[in-house]
């Protein structure tokens, strides 16, 4: 009697082993596929925001204009500042990068332009080139991962 | 002759083997049955994100995240997205700062998924930054 419920026990075991198996398996391919859509699906709304964002207004100047004088005239960041308000919500969870300089984090303005993003794992990485007066400029948002300045990650 | 002690046994071993096969196959029947639902579920998304998209970029407006508050109606909506009935993906857009709300021929409340994003309202001379709020109602 004993050795049957050992059998019986081991053939459940085993049973429930082979579930394990065939559900990880199965929905593995379907759950990566899943994540790359959805990814690219986010890197699409944030593209479109920043755009809308760049397009936007403040007192008859336009946020692209004042995002890349910001760094040096202080009323302009002022103006900027004021205009990114009104899109802060969509970008609470992340990072905005301005020609290298973090300028925005965790919901608040960084001030000084002094902080550099140092090597980050980034995700949802979008990034906007413009070339003004030949000089290229960039704007990044990302959401972080952790910071990792220890680590030489080029992500 | 077989003992009855041993006939008994055998008949617990037997029902028990059963039971759990059952159990297996079921379970079995019911992964393969939620990999299929996940599969079925997950295109919606993807393809209500896409259709809702297009009110973004042309239906309203001239350019990209641009809305001009005349063509804002539900006319406007039911020509750049027409549907023939609740078998389709149907929509409800509202602009939260301009209070306005217009709704699909055959969107009915209630919805099943809500997206917001930013546009920039142009009405008459005035332009500003608003909220459009996009109501998803899938296939029913």
């Amino acid at each position: 009697m004993i050795e049957d419920a050992i059998d019986l026990l081991v053939f459940i075991a085993f049973i429930g082993l082979l579930y394990l198996l065939a559900s990880s398996f199965l929905s593995a391919p379907l759950e990566k596929e899943k994540m790359v859509i959805k990814h690219n699906l986010e890197e699409l709304r944030y593209e479109y925001i920043l755009t809308v964002m760049l397009k936007s207004k403040v007192e008859n100047e336009t946020m692209f204009d004042l995002t890349f004088r910001a760094k040096d005239d202080k009323e302009a960041w002022e103006k900027w500042k004021k205009g990114f308000s009104r899109f802060s919500s969509y970008f609470k969870d992340g990072v905005i990068v301005i020609d290298g300089i973090v300028v925005f984090k965790e919901g608040k303005f960084i001030e000084g332009w002094s902080t550099k993003p140092g090597s980050v794992i980034k995700i949802l990485p979008v990034k906007k080139k413009f070339f003004i007066n030949g000089k290229e400029h960039t704007i990044e948002f990302y959401i972080e991962f952790e910071y990792a300045e220890h680590l030489d990650l080029n992500i | 002759m077989t003992s009855p002690y041993a006939t008994a046994k055998k008949y617990i071993f037997w029902t028990i083997f059963s039971i759990v096969l059952l159990t297996a196959v079921f379970s079995f029947v019911s992964l393969i049955n939620r990999i299929k639902t996940n599969l079925a579920t997950f295109p919606d998304e993807l393809k209500e994100e896409i259709i809702a998209y297009r009110f973004l970029f042309s239906c309203f407006g001239d350019e990209l995240g641009v809305i001009d508050l005349k063509r804002f109606t539900n006319e406007t909506l039911n020509q750049c997205y027409p549907t023939e009935s609740t078998k389709d993906f149907n929509f409800a857009l509202k602009l939260s700062k301009a209070k306005r709300q217009i709704v699909g021929k055959n969107f009915y409340w209630s919805e099943d998924r809500t997206i917001t994003l930013p546009v920039i309202v142009k009405d008459n001379n005035k332009e500003y930054v608003d909220n459009l709020i996009i109501y998803i109602r899938r296939p029913i």
